[in-house]
């Protein structure tokens, strides 16, 4: 009963994640948490699968397409988010669950909010975000921040590099979409090594999650020119504030 | 025109798929069986659950690794540094896990 309901909620977040335009992981750990009861460090253990399944996916079908991924970019720019994910999987056990919980939930605001604002109006390129020689070291600190996030809480890091790429290097948002696919799972690797050594992930509840957040993710990437997205996204931007209230409060109950 | 680059980079993404498809429903099989069998030692099906987890995290690593001796070949030695770097946190990652 608990793998068809660990399935069924990987599906959905799967599927929200695709048409949100984010990772299942921001959907997939907090389903976990809240609704199947696991750990948040467990939770984020199968979340970080989930990512790596969904990008190995992803980013297969976008290096078949050519041309999409900047496979140079992506590699020099992965160093720091493999670094940062490296870190947050290790300094993640550093961390009492409630702690985790709480940056989950201001993670999930953050989300909200970029959320709102890609409904509300899509974002337009500019690569004329201060001297060259800053725009590299904004890039290479925020991929770092991005591997962090996805050490510590077990989502992609997507909702920071995708930004990054489009709004800081310019990149066009597909192609940033495609290369921030491409560098999660690579970021995913070298997380989930803190989680392993420390025990913390079940893989009798990964597989089932990986395998529904991949099974919603396709069907999500073939809906999604087919679904008028900026009201869907509002809603779906409310269940996230939603989750990131109880996240919230559950942490701070259990302080 | 299509170069080799191109090329590689097509055989890499149908690799990515297979690996991340057969490394899930492979964990995802077992994992299903082991729930359907019940209580009970089952080390082969238990190991399959493993390897698939395995293979679905082998998968990128099998890819940097493959575009790491592209970049050699290319002599785009900015690229190299990058996955050398790559592999070095990776080597990071598995001395934690060993370790």
């Amino acid at each position: 009963m608990d793998l068809l309901l660990i399935a069924c909620g990987g599906i959905f977040a799967g599927l929200v994640g695709a048409l949100m335009g984010v990772g299942g992981g921001i959907v997939a750990v907090p389903f976990m948490n809240l609704v199947v009861g696991v750990p948040i460090h467990s939770a984020a253990a199968a979340g970080l699968i989930s990512t790596l399944s969904v990008s190995c996916g992803a980013a297969g079908r976008y290096l078949r397409q050519g041309g999409l991924v900047d496979i140079h970019s992506a590699l020099r720019l992965e160093f720091f988010a493999a670094a940062g994910g490296l870190f947050g999987g290790i300094a993640v056990g550093w961390l009492r669950g409630p702690v985790v919980q709480i940056l989950f939930a201001v993670t999930l605001v953050y989300a909200c909010v970029h959320i709102f604002r890609s409904a509300l109006r899509p974002r337009e390129a500019s690569s004329s975000v201060g001297t060259t020689r800053v725009r590299i070291m904004v890039t290479f600190s925020l991929c770092f921040l991005a591997g962090v996030l996805s050490g510590l809480l077990g989502i992609g890091g997507g909702i920071v590099v995708v930004p990054v790429l489009h709004l800081v290097l310019g990149l066009p948002f597909k192609s940033a979409t495609a290369t921030s696919n491409f560098m999660m799972g690579l970021t995913a690797v070298p997380a989930l090594c803190g989680f392993v050594s420390r025990g913390d992930l079940d893989l009798y509840m990964a597989a089932p999650l990986a395998a529904g957040v991949l099974l919603g993710a396709s069907v999500g990437a073939r809906l999604m020119p087919r679904i008028k997205t900026p009201v869907l996204k509002m809603g779906f931007a409310l269940l996230l504030a939603a989750a990131a209230i109880e996240m919230a409060r559950k942490g701070i109950g259990s302080w | 025109m299509v170069t080799s680059t191109d090329r590689l980079a097509r055989f890499l993404g149908t690799l990515m798929i297979a690996g991340s498809l057969i490394g899930v429903l492979l964990s995802l099989g077992a994992v299903v069986v082991l729930a359907c069998l019940g209580t009970g030692d089952y080390p082969r099906l238990e190991f399959l659950v493993g390897f698939g987890i395995l293979l679905l995290g082998a998968t990128p690593v099998i890819m940097l690794a493959a575009f790491l001796v592209r970049a050699v070949q290319e002599r785009r030695w900015a690229t190299v540094a990058a996955a050398t770097g790559l592999f070095l946190v990776l080597g990071l990652g598995l001395f934690e896990v060993l370790g």
